[in-house]
């Protein structure tokens, strides 16, 4: 599904909504003053101007109206089935994780076939093993 | 005499040259396959070169990006079809050659150019990253803070080519760069309570969602496909094309290895730089776009030498000047080196030994890429639908792996999904990894100036150096307004490979 949006008009509300985010979290740091800054200086100031270039893009997409189509559901799977992998790791495991991610993000491809699936899957495990046995990483890889 | 002792005592160390021929052949591997491009593949990498130390892990990823610039030709030749940015240039006329059945001869040239490219890009680094870092000892935090933010504000203007967008994803990726716990006062900032972002995000797992896995879901709605290459190719190159290739290679090192050294200069854009140049200035100009030499041998050896002398600011001033360059930069600090002046004075050994690995890697490039060409295009036959589920499963472990901490993988696909998002947005992600690597130093040079001013700005134009920065500074912000109100759309994509056909 794709949704069309104000390009200059996301763009203006992505950089406002930055900057007020670290405007409000972080107005509780000191600002200190030139000479000595405090931990919220540069924060209080980088702040303000992305609001002030948010404003700025709100002025443009008055101006130029153009559109763009955003795909809405496919990037959501992708990084979706990623956040479950690194949340269900404990349960199980590197290698059905794994498996699991490759086979929900493939399928999202037309040309999607299980044949190929199951060839660089064998690559990937192969790839974990490395990363387990030679770069020391402390993922688990089984748990059943 | 450096490069004599410390230069060979490294090129024969046998660790490092085996991570040289790793960096190579994974480079010309992501170089060929279209839809893999060398930030995605070093940001995957990065977490692979946690403990490997500083000189195998710069030569290997050095490596990967010049030899991505290598192996992006033969799928721009045989395809029509850029490998990575950097060759889109290539396209036209060296797959103007393979319809007239000279596919060896475009892969000749474009692997003999790069090589030519290669070596002269090598030997100006040595030549002057020493200079340039003794100059750098008279810079003071002004001068460093001016560099950075000519990098921010040039790294935007031409990445998204328009300023304001620009400045606006350096600043967020600078806010983003100040999570975790300020050092000076010892203060938690933007940490909401969470243990692991005391250390801030991590600049690794940050990268492999903005680029690896925003790239993932970018390709994907783009349906990327491509046919593979059933012709012939016959190397043996004419003494004709020899004769040519020649000074269209050092035209297109000369002008790769300006594009390298300049504030948000990459390889792409010297490789257009080199293009226009070429058909322009070389002998047989009329025959540019039909398929002529020099077409392919002026971006190709452009976009190898701006990909090495990248490295000159980054070794000699410690500052980056392209998102690929920052990556780099996150590489020596992961591995302990604190990136600034000192390193070829301090560390030798890590300078002369990159500069070595250079010399020694275009060579196994040139081999890997003329003589091996077929292994290439055997691998072209790997669709890009079979690749991509792999990648992000490796991606994941390998962003696990670099903490043992499953809250990094979910840290970057939050990435990935704003990087997708601001992708279509045209927000490049380069200028805000740029800003989050360069943030904090930015912000460490700028307290202690104002610490040594008293709470002056007047430092930032006094010096002389510092004057020099402020006006090429002024220049860059003249020319990004003026591309931003010059008449057209605002952001218009490069599409040079649809005018060749």
């Amino acid at each position: 599904m794709q949704i069309k949006a104000n390009r200059e008009l996301a763009v203006g509300l992505v950089f406002l909504n930055t900057g007020l985010f670290f405007l409000y979290y972080g107005r509780g740091y000191a600002i200190g003053d030139p000479f000595n800054m405090g931990p919220g200086f540069l924060p209080f100031f980088l702040s303000w101007a992305l609001v002030a270039l948010g404003l700025l893009q709100l002025v443009r997409a008055w101006r130029d109206p153009s559109l763009v189509g955003i795909d809405i559901f496919r990037p959501i799977i992708v990084m979706a089935s990623i956040a479950g992998f690194a949340y269900f790791l404990p349960w199980m495991g590197a290698i059905v994780g794994a498996g699991l991610v490759m086979l929900i993000t493939g399928i999202l491809h037309p040309k999607f076939k299980f044949k190929f699936w199951l060839v660089s899957y064998a690559v990937v495990i192969a790839l974990i093993l490395v990363f387990k046995f030679l770069l020391g990483s402390t993922i688990p890889l089984w748990t059943f | 005499m450096d490069f004599l002792t410390y230069g060979l005592a490294s090129i024969l160390d046998p660790t490092t040259l085996l991570f040289c021929l790793v960096g190579c052949v994974v480079g010309t591997l992501i170089g060929v396959l279209p839809g893999l491009g060398p930030t995605a593949t070093i940001s995957m990498l990065l977490p692979v070169t946690y403990g490997l130390g500083p000189l195998p892990s710069i030569v290997m990823l050095a490596g990967i990006y010049y030899g991505s610039m290598y192996g992006g030709s033969t799928s721009a030749i045989l395809l029509n079809m850029p490998g990575e940015p950097a060759s889109v240039m290539t396209c036209i006329d060296g797959n103007r050659m393979t319809r007239d059945g000279r596919a060896g001869a475009a892969i000749f040239t474009a692997g003999m150019s790069s090589f030519i490219a290669g070596v002269l890009a090598t030997f100006l680094i040595a030549v002057f990253s020493p200079p340039l870092s003794e100059l750098a000892f008279k810079f003071g935090p002004a001068e460093f803070c001016l560099l950075m933010v000519l990098g921010f504000v040039t790294v935007g203007v031409v990445t998204t080519g328009d300023m304001f967008k620009g400045i606006g994803m350096a600043i967020v990726g600078i806010l983003l760069g100040t999570i975790g716990t300020d050092i000076n006062s010892g203060v938690l900032r933007y940490t909401f309570g969470i243990t692991d972002l005391a250390d801030g995000i991590g600049f690794a797992v940050v990268a492999v969602g903005l680029f690896a896995f925003a790239d993932i879901a970018k390709n994907l709605a783009d349906k990327l496909d491509f046919k593979v290459y059933q012709g012939k190719i016959n190397l043996w190159p004419k003494k004709e094309d020899l004769k040519r290739l020649i000074p269209s290679s050092i035209r297109g090192g000369a002008i790769g290895s300006f594009f390298g050294l300049i504030p948000g200069g990459s390889a792409a854009m010297s490789s257009f730089a080199a293009y226009a140049v070429e058909k322009k200035f070389s002998r047989h100009r009329d025959e540019i776009g039909q398929g002529a030499v020099e077409g392919v041998a002026g971006p190709e050896s452009a976009n190898n030498a701006a990909s090495q002398t990248g490295f000159i600011p980054l070794l000699s001033l410690g500052i980056p000047e392209n998102a690929v360059m920052a990556l780099m930069l996150g590489a020596l600090i992961i591995n302990g080196v604190q990136p600034g002046p000192m390193v070829i004075t301090k560390q030798p050994e890590l300078f002369w030994g990159i500069v070595a690995s250079m010399l020694i890697g275009n060579l196994f490039l040139v081999i890997l890429n003329i003589p091996l060409i077929r292994l290439w295009v055997q691998m072209l036959k790997v669709p890009y639908h079979v690749l991509y589920p792999a990648i992000i499963a490796i991606c994941c472990v390998g962003v696990y792996s670099i903490n043992n901490n499953p809250n990094d993988v979910l840290i970057a696909a939050a990435f990935g999904l704003a990087g997708y998002y601001l992708l279509t947005l045209g927000l490049e992600a380069a200028p805000l990894m740029l800003g989050l690597i360069l943030g904090p130093m930015f912000e460490e040079y700028f307290r202690r100036q104002m610490m040594i001013s008293n709470g002056s700005l007047m430092p930032f134009v006094e010096r002389p150096i510092s004057l020099v920065l402020v006006m090429a500074l002024t220049g860059v912000v003249v020319y990004g307004f003026y591309k931003m109100f010059r008449k057209g759309p605002i952001n218009k994509p490069l599409d040079v490979t649809e005018k060749s056909n």
